[in-house]
C-alpha cells in the first residue's frame, strides 16, 4: 500500500487539510465579499475564459 | 479610512504583508490574462520556467557529482539550484508552485473564480513539465560529461532515493517544499530593493534542495536524466541495476521506483504547502481592514484617472 497510488492515509490528509483550505475560502468569500472592488457587489463573471480582474 | 502612508510603512523598509498579498493576487491574475488573451505565450512562458527549474537541477548533478559526504553534497546542491527562482522571479515566467500560492490569493480576494484558477494552475503545470523534461532530453541526449560514471552513479542515486520513498514520505516532504519555497516568494514581494528580492528568492530553491524536500518540477528534470540514460548504465559505470537501493532499476509507471508514483504524491504535498500552509496561512494572518484599504484606494485612484480621462474604470491594474 506504501507505493499504491490509492493510499488512504494520504489521499485522507489531503481531504482534510483541502477542507481546512475549502473552509477559508468560504470564509474570506463570505466575511469580505469582492474586496477587489472594494467590497462592491457585481455580477458573477460567466465562463472559464471570462477575464480575471 | 486609513492613510497611504500608514499603509504603505516606512521607505525602504519591507513592504507591509496586506501589500505583497495584494501583488501576489497581481501577478496571478496577469498571469491568468495572459492564457486567455495569448495562450502560445503562456504555454511559452511555462515552459521557459519549468526549463529555468531544470537548469539548477543540471547544475545540482553536475557540481556534487563524486562528493562522498552527503551534507556538503545537499548544500552545494542547493547553493547552485537557489539561482533558479531569482531568474523565474525576475524574467516573471511561470512555476506552477508558485501559481498555486499566487493563485489562491487572487481567489481568496475575489478577482478568479475557483475554476478559472484550476485551469491557470493545470495549463502552467503542462507547460512546466514540458519545459522541465525538454530541457533534461537534450541533457541526456548531449552525452559527453553527462554520460560518465560520476554523473550516472550521481544522478541514480538521486533518483532512487525520491523514487524510492513510500507515499507519505512523498507527500509530506512535498508539503515542507512548497512551504520553504513559497514563503520566500512572498518575502520576494514584500522586499523593496532589488537585492533584498534576489536574495530571498535565492533563499526557497537553497532550503528546499539542501533541504531534501520533494518538487514536482524540480523532480521532472532529476529524475529524466537518469530515466533517459538507464540503458548506458551499466555499459559506462560497470555497475549492475538491481532490485532496490542506490541502483535500482527505475520505470515510468505506478509502484516503487515509478515515475508517476513519485510525481502525483510530489505534487498533491505541493499543492497543500504553497496554498494551505503560506498562502493561506499569511491570508489569515494579514489585517483584513488594511487590505480593503487597499483595494478601496486603488479603485478611488483607478476612478478618478479614468474621469479625467473620460475612460472605462479598470481597477485590475498595480498599486
Amino acid at each position: 500500500m506504501a507505493y499504491a497510488w490509492w493510499n488512504p492515509l494520504v489521499w485522507g490528509l489531503f481531504a482534510l487539510l483541502s477542507a481546512a483550505l475549502g473552509a477559508s475560502l468560504a470564509h474570506f468569500h463570505r466575511r469580505w465579499g469582492r474586496l477587489a472592488d472594494g467590497g462592491r457587489e457585481e455580477e458573477p463573471l460567466e465562463g472559464w475564459a471570462r477575464d480575471g480582474r | 479610512m486609513l492613510d497611504r502612508a500608514v499603509l504603505e510603512g516606512p521607505e525602504l523598509d519591507p513592504w507591509p504583508l496586506e501589500v505583497a498579498l495584494v501583488r501576489a493576487a497581481d501577478l496571478a491574475v496577469r498571469r491568468f490574462r495572459l492564457l486567455v488573451s495569448r495562450p502560445v505565450a503562456f504555454g511559452l512562458q511555462a515552459a521557459l520556467g519549468g526549463a529555468m527549474v531544470a537548469f539548477g537541477a543540471m547544475l545540482a548533478l553536475a557540481t556534487s557529482a563524486g562528493i562522498a559526504v552527503p551534507g556538503l553534497a545537499n548544500l552545494i546542491s542547493g547553493g547552485v539550484f537557489g539561482f533558479s527562482l531569482v531568474i523565474i522571479m525576475v524574467s516573471e515566467v511561470s512555476l506552477v508552485t508558485a501559481d498555486m500560492a499566487l493563485g489562491i490569493l487572487a481567489v481568496y480576494h475575489g478577482r478568479l473564480r475557483l475554476r478559472q484558477y484550476l485551469g491557470f494552475v493545470g495549463a502552467s503545470y503542462v507547460g512546466n513539465a514540458l519545459g522541465s523534461f525538454c530541457f533534461m532530453a537534450i541533457v541526456a541526449t548531449a552525452g559527453g560529461p553527462y554520460w560518465t560514471a560520476p554523473i550516472l552513479i550521481r544522478a541514480h542515486a538521486l533518483a532512487a532515493s525520491k523514487m524510492g520513498m513510500p507515499d507519505f514520505s512523498t507527500f509530506l516532504l512535498g508539503i515542507l517544499c512548497t512551504w520553504l519555497l513559497q514563503t520566500a516568494m512572498i518575502l520576494y514581494l514584500k522586499a523593496r530593493t532589488d537585492i533584498g528580492k534576489m536574495l530571498l528568492a535565492y533563499y526557497g530553491p537553497l532550503a528546499f534542495v539542501a533541504g531534501m524536500t520533494e518538487h514536482s518540477i524540480a523532480n521532472i528534470g532529476f529524475l529524466a536524466l537518469p530515466l533517459l540514460t538507464q540503458p548506458l548504465f551499466t555499459p559506462v559505470t560497470h555497475l549492475a541495476l538491481t532490485a532496490s537501493g542506490p541502483t535500482a532499476w527505475l520505470h515510468w509507471g505506478f509502484g516503487r521506483y515509478g515515475w508517476a508514483h513519485d510525481q502525483l504524491f510530489t505534487l498533491l504535498g505541493n499543492f497543500v504547502g504553497g496554498t494551505l500552509f503560506v498562502a493561506t496561512a499569511f491570508q489569515w494572518a494579514a489585517d483584513p481592514e488594511r487590505l480593503r484599504a487597499l483595494y478601496q484606494g486603488r479603485a478611488r485612484r483607478a476612478t478618478g484617472k479614468a474621469r479625467s480621462a473620460g475612460l472605462r474604470v479598470d481597477t485590475g491594474g498595480t498599486l
